[in-house]
């Protein structure tokens, strides 16, 4: 699972796009790069989340809505 | 009167006998602020005229024999993310640069109702969200015991302010470890305390996370910590997180400890850990034997976990909160807060709601292995205090090995964030010094709402190693 194929075959792109959804954000090439870098370390992270068994667990949304409050 | 050497339980007890004088002591504060501050640069605004009125009318009150409680008279800092009715607060941005909030948060009302004397604002990481307080638009803020060193984040004009000080006690925010990393890093004792138990009204939005912040305390000692919760912890209708538990009252921080147990949680913890911070925790282990505690290993199973649990939260969170801002002025934050909070825009809303089942999970660990521990016990950073240079070229050093400062979170926050998603409160205090003259520090758990119990355990744990009474020379 993790994020979808698309975006898999072109990180690169999907950071590009940033810069047509938010003209005035001006990226550099270093930050595009950086950036990029970062999502691929976003992709690991949430691969890292599907590996979590979460069947039958509620959101915890906060502490204090567990039942002893 | 040597104001490196006072604490705040000491101020107040000699305001309280009349030895020490409210308005003296905000004076001796504001003359060591002028000294030092600029080295330091732990304060982004003095309240010098209304900190001395105050004072005048707390000694005037404490004359007639109306003393307000422990409190009264004492000088504090408040970070500047944390609303202060008529001044301007920044959460460290230049968006807020004028801003002037119509209302004092929930808890800068309880600290002028307990009569405390509010010195000026301190520094941080620009929207709360780093751990190095380097901030581009209010400048690097110091480590008081190596100037070339970071003071930690997001809290650190608040930690080197009070180890450095130039107040008695502090407040901070903590969604991160905010609060116990910059005091783990300049050796002071930071307090998280159980996730609604502080009201969080007031806190500027955007500069902490809606389900993971928690407001908490910088002191030098666990006696001053106890001292300023009992004053912050009631309720506050204004906060629907704000538990609705009685205030704690006087906390017993004497009581006998003997025969509890303590886990120390070593996967996730120790895995990349900086050897030094590893022979603290050793050594502090010993401290807690030696106090007749028994001292095993805690097993969380999914502690690995927390890191991307933590991430995926909290970068939602930080879009969802950012996201008209950075669309029509993306101009008014530095790049490297602007491309962190950007990315949060690409984790779906099914990865949020996974997250904060995982989060569940996680926390039911917890509370299993509270089941058999009464504490339990991690380094508060992975690393002591790193160089500012260090810092600034995004690698850290461990033992040899190069780990990123900021990937998918802040390296130096990775001991700290897992508590954040339990709700637990925790504190970080002083547990030796590094080979370069830097604290190290401890970090304990305790069970939820049992912050009495917890620094009851910090407490004695100081006071059988004297660190607290050490002051870096400024």
């Amino acid at each position: 699972m993790g994020l979808e194929s698309s975006m898999k075959d072109n990180l690169e792109e999907k950071i590009k796009g940033l810069q047509f959804q938010i003209p005035r954000l001006n990226l550099t090439e270093k930050e595009v790069k950086v950036l990029t870098h970062q999502l691929e370390l976003l992709q690991d992270m949430l691969e890292e989340l599907d590996k979590i068994d979460v069947e039958n667990w509620e959101p915890a949304v906060t502490f204090t809505r567990r039942d002893k409050i | 009167m040597k104001i490196s050497d006072l604490t705040l339980a000491q101020a107040s007890r000699d305001i309280r006998s009349g030895k020490l004088s409210p308005v003296d002591l905000a004076e001796a504060f504001f003359e060591r602020i002028e000294k030092v501050n600029p080295r330091l640069n732990a304060y982004t605004m003095l309240l010098k005229k209304k900190a001395l009125r105050e004072a005048e009318g707390a000694e005037k009150e404490l004359k007639k024999g109306k003393r307000r409680g422990s409190l009264h008279g004492i000088p504090i800092s408040i970070k500047d993310n944390i609303w202060t009715k008529g001044f301007i607060t920044t959460a460290g941005s230049k968006l807020l640069a004028n801003w002037v909030p119509e209302h004092d948060a929930a808890v800068v009302e309880k600290l002028s109702n307990a009569g405390a004397i509010i010195l000026g604002k301190t520094n941080l990481h620009e929207w709360a969200k780093g751990s190095s307080t380097l901030n581009p638009f209010y400048g690097a803020t110091k480590n008081p015991w190596d100037l070339a060193r970071v003071p930690g984040g997001s809290s650190g004009g608040s930690a080197s302010a009070v180890a450095g000080s130039l107040c008695l006690g502090s407040l901070g925010t903590d969604a991160a470890g905010s609060v116990r990393m910059p005091a783990s890093l300049c050796g002071a004792v930071g307090l998280k305390p159980t996730f609604g138990r502080i009201p969080h009204y007031g806190v500027v939005d955007g500069s902490g996370s809606w389900s993971l912040d928690t407001i908490g305390t910088l002191t030098k000692t666990s006696e001053d910590t106890a001292i300023m919760l009992e004053a912050l912890a009631e309720p506050d209708e204004r906060d629907k997180n704000s538990l609705g538990l009685p205030p704690l009252g006087k906390m017993n921080l004497n009581q006998d400890l003997k025969g509890i147990t303590i886990g120390i949680i070593k996967d996730h913890f120790l895995d990349i850990c900086a050897g030094e911070v590893k022979r603290g925790m050793e050594a502090a282990v010993k401290v807690f034997e030696k106090l007749g505690m028994t001292v095993d290993e805690a097993k969380i199973p999914h502690i690995r976990k927390a890191p991307f649990i933590w991430s995926t939260i909290s970068r939602v969170e930080a879009w969802a909160s950012h996201e008209k801002t950075v669309r029509t002025n993306p101009e008014g934050y530095s790049r490297g807060i602007l491309t962190r909070i950007l990315l949060g825009q690409f984790i779906g809303a099914h990865y949020y709601l996974k997250a904060q089942r995982a989060r569940s999970i996680l926390i039911k660990e917890f509370e299993d292995a509270f089941r058999k521990f009464d504490f339990m016990i991690t380094p508060a950073t992975p690393l002591p205090a790193p160089r500012i240079d260090e810092h600034e070229s995004g690698y850290l050093d461990v033992d040899g090995k190069k780990v990123e400062v900021g990937g998918i979170y802040s390296f130096l926050a990775r001991c700290t964030i897992p508590i954040n998603l339990t709700g637990h409160p925790a504190v970080s205090t002083l547990c030796g010094f590094s080979k370069s003259g830097v604290p190290l520090g401890l970090q304990i758990i305790g069970k939820a709402f049992q912050e009495t119990r917890l620094l009851a355990v910090s407490h004695q744990y100081e006071k059988a190693t004297g660190y607290a009474k050490k002051h870096p020379s400024l």
